[in-house]
């Protein structure tokens, strides 16, 4: 019974854990574009898929995961800068529908572009530390415990500066009266394209901290959104803390599922999560009242 | 308009009330008649496919036009249909009549259970409840080794057409294209039919202002899960001619992607008008197939056009031209 523990359930938990921040780091950027500027942004997991390809090949000419990292998170997220100004702010205070749609097109465009880049086989990035852990015995890889590490440091980091600095006051005033928030002299356009740049480059730095243990392959974004998307609703569509909260749930759900079905049954799972908690609170976990 | 006759006296009323219209459907049932006759065996096949996909689109409209409810996973009943019609023919009785009256039941029935679920939801969280559901069944038949999984189901052998009189042979192109054209118009007219009634009237309430049809006393529930399960059914139809025609059905019939593409086709055409996103449908069909063979990331070039038609063109080219004669 201990073994079980020590040696399937205790790292499949940590496994879970992992996958949770990860989705959360996606998830996250989903929320917090659809909380402040209403945008449904389906083209949110082309920018993961991007940033993975990003880090892939700058590791060919700066030689260092870390600054790749950070290096692959600005590219995109001046990306996201550019195709923000250019396609999202025509569409401001439409009918979310239709960014759902723009972006459905934007996802269809970078996809293909990638593989025109980059071409269509999957590539694996190697991690930057090697070696295990041990810790009351049991035996986990570093890297899998730094990710871990680095998603909690940069969801604190958010939590931060949304709740004690003066942007974050900003945006939430946007993200509750757009109407008031410009009356009073805020530059609303400039916090919707602050929010969506910072949103696409968290999704970037997930896409390069999973390239190590996931393959990068042009169509990942699409895995990695209908997941973020199923987050972002059971937490409550806008709502931060949701979003973090369900990334984890949905974490364990499907690593510890994957222990008695396979794999993509766990997936199929993580949908009927999602149907269930529908039913029983259509606004999600934290979801705003209304709509 | 209130009126309990007989469904196609209805239809030749009014069209008999308007024969300007009367006269261009003539003409362009006539105009459907003779095409293939200029065409070659491949455009042939693509017309078949694209006038397939136009029922499609016009089912979606039914409900995202019409009641203002937009599906993301209206793929979900074209698949459902399709792969309904694959075991019923390969496996049961190879009877298309049988699976067109088995289809409809299937597809209702789910379009009722998810409409029941979701409907719950308003706006985008709606949309994105019937991504979830239609994933969800991508999934369980991607993973359904009975089903073929991800080969899909194949070598659906195409029966011939029993017409009473005669045996259709639709392994015959030309066939399978007036078939698809009937499908086609007697699904518009029972469409235009549904949305000219008292129910039609409804919907467009709903549409336009949800709160007050229900406080007319409506039941907005029950009118959106009906539309709903009307729509599903339609779509459960043009998916399943769609895997006669193509002699298999595959997950793609389910795949969020072809969601999203009836969505822009029924946005390009124009919400709301039956018509337009029919011929969205056959636009978006003949472009991305003809694209395709000159150009190998041809989706460039789709994903470009749906992002021009959501900035520039949000009634849609057909909703440009009725804006034009209107004189907005």
């Amino acid at each position: 019974m201990l073994e079980y523990v020590i040696y399937v359930l205790a790292p499949q938990i940590i496994h879970g854990l992992v996958w949770g921040i990860v989705i959360a780091l996606i998830a996250l950027g989903l929320t917090i574009v659809f909380g402040v500027m209403d945008v449904v942004n389906f083209a949110h997991g082309e920018f993961y898929m991007l940033g993975a390809f990003c880090g892939y090949s700058l590791l060919f000419i700066i030689h260092n995961f870390w600054l790749a990292i950070i290096m692959a998170g600005i590219a995109v997220g001046l990306m996201g800068f550019l195709i923000e100004m250019a396609m999202f702010r025509p569409l401001y205070g439409r009918d979310p529908i239709f960014h759902l749609l723009l972006t459905f097109g934007l996802g269809m465009i970078l996809r293909e572009t990638a593989r025109l880049i980059w071409g269509g086989e999957t590539r694996r990035v190697e991690a930057p530390v090697m070696g295990t852990i041990d810790f009351l015995g049991i035996t986990y890889p570093l890297y899998r415990l730094m990710i871990l590490g680095i998603g909690i440091l940069i969801l604190v980091g958010i939590w931060y500066i949304l709740t004690k600095t003066e942007a974050g006051v900003t945006l939430r005033a946007s993200s509750q009266d757009r109407q008031m928030s410009w009356a009073l002299g805020i530059n609303v356009a400039r916090v919707y394209t602050f929010t969506f740049v910072t949103g696409v480059a968290l999704a970037a730095v997930a896409g390069v901290l999973m390239s190590p243990i996931y393959f990068v392959y042009p169509t990942m974004g699409i895995d990695a959104i209908l997941r973020a998307f199923i987050v972002v609703i059971i937490g409550g569509m806008g709502s931060i803390a949701g979003a973090v909260v369900a990334s984890l749930l949905i974490g364990q759900v499907e690593s510890l599922a994957s222990l008695w079905i396979s794999p993509t049954w766990a997936e199929t799972l993580v949908f009927v999560v999602l149907i269930v908690t529908m039913v029983v609170k259509p606004t999600g976990l934290f979801g705003r009242k209304g709509r | 308009m209130a009126g309990k006759g007989d469904k196609s006296m209805r239809c030749l009323d009014l069209l008999r009330r308007n024969s300007n219209i009367l006269i261009i459907h003539i003409l362009v049932l006539a105009g459907l008649c003779a095409l293939p006759f200029f065409l070659s065996d491949y455009y042939r096949m693509l017309a078949i496919e694209s006038i397939i996909l136009a029922v499609f689109a016009m089912s979606l409209d039914l409900i995202m036009g019409y009641a203002g409810i937009a599906s993301f996973g209206h793929a979900a009943f074209f698949g459902v249909g399709g792969y309904a019609l694959g075991v019923i023919i390969k496996y049961i009785t190879p009877s298309i009549w049988l699976a067109f009256l088995v289809v409809p039941v299937i597809c209702g029935l789910l379009a009722f259970i998810i409409g029941v679920i979701s409907i719950r939801a308003r706006g985008i969280y709606f949309a994105i409840m019937t991504l979830a559901f239609a994933e969800v069944l991508y999934r369980i038949i991607f993973h359904t080794h009975a089903l073929g999984g991800s080969d899909g189901l194949i070598g659906i052998a195409v029966p011939n057409l029993n017409l009473a009189i005669f045996k259709l042979d639709l392994k015959r192109p030309i066939n399978f294209y007036y078939v698809a054209v009937v499908f086609a118009y007697l699904s518009y007219l029972v469409c235009f039919r549904l949305v000219e009634s008292p129910f039609g009237r409804v919907l467009k309430g709903i549409r336009d202002n949800e709160d007050r049809v229900s406080f007319l006393g409506f039941n907005v529930t029950h009118y959106k899960v009906i539309a709903f399960v009307v729509s599903g059914i339609f779509a459960g139809w043009s998916g399943a001619l769609f895997s006669l025609f193509k002699t298999f059905a595959t997950t793609e019939q389910l795949h969020f992607l072809l969601s999203g593409k009836v969505i822009v086709m029924n946005l390009i055409g124009g919400l709301g008008t039956l018509l337009g996103p029919m011929v969205g449908a056959v636009f978006l069909t003949f472009f991305e197939t003809i694209l395709s063979s000159y150009f190998a990331a041809y989706h460039i070039i789709i994903g470009a056009i749906f992002i021009v038609v959501v900035i520039f063109l949000p009634k849609g080219l057909f909703g440009l031209i009725l804006g034009f004669r209107k004189g907005k």
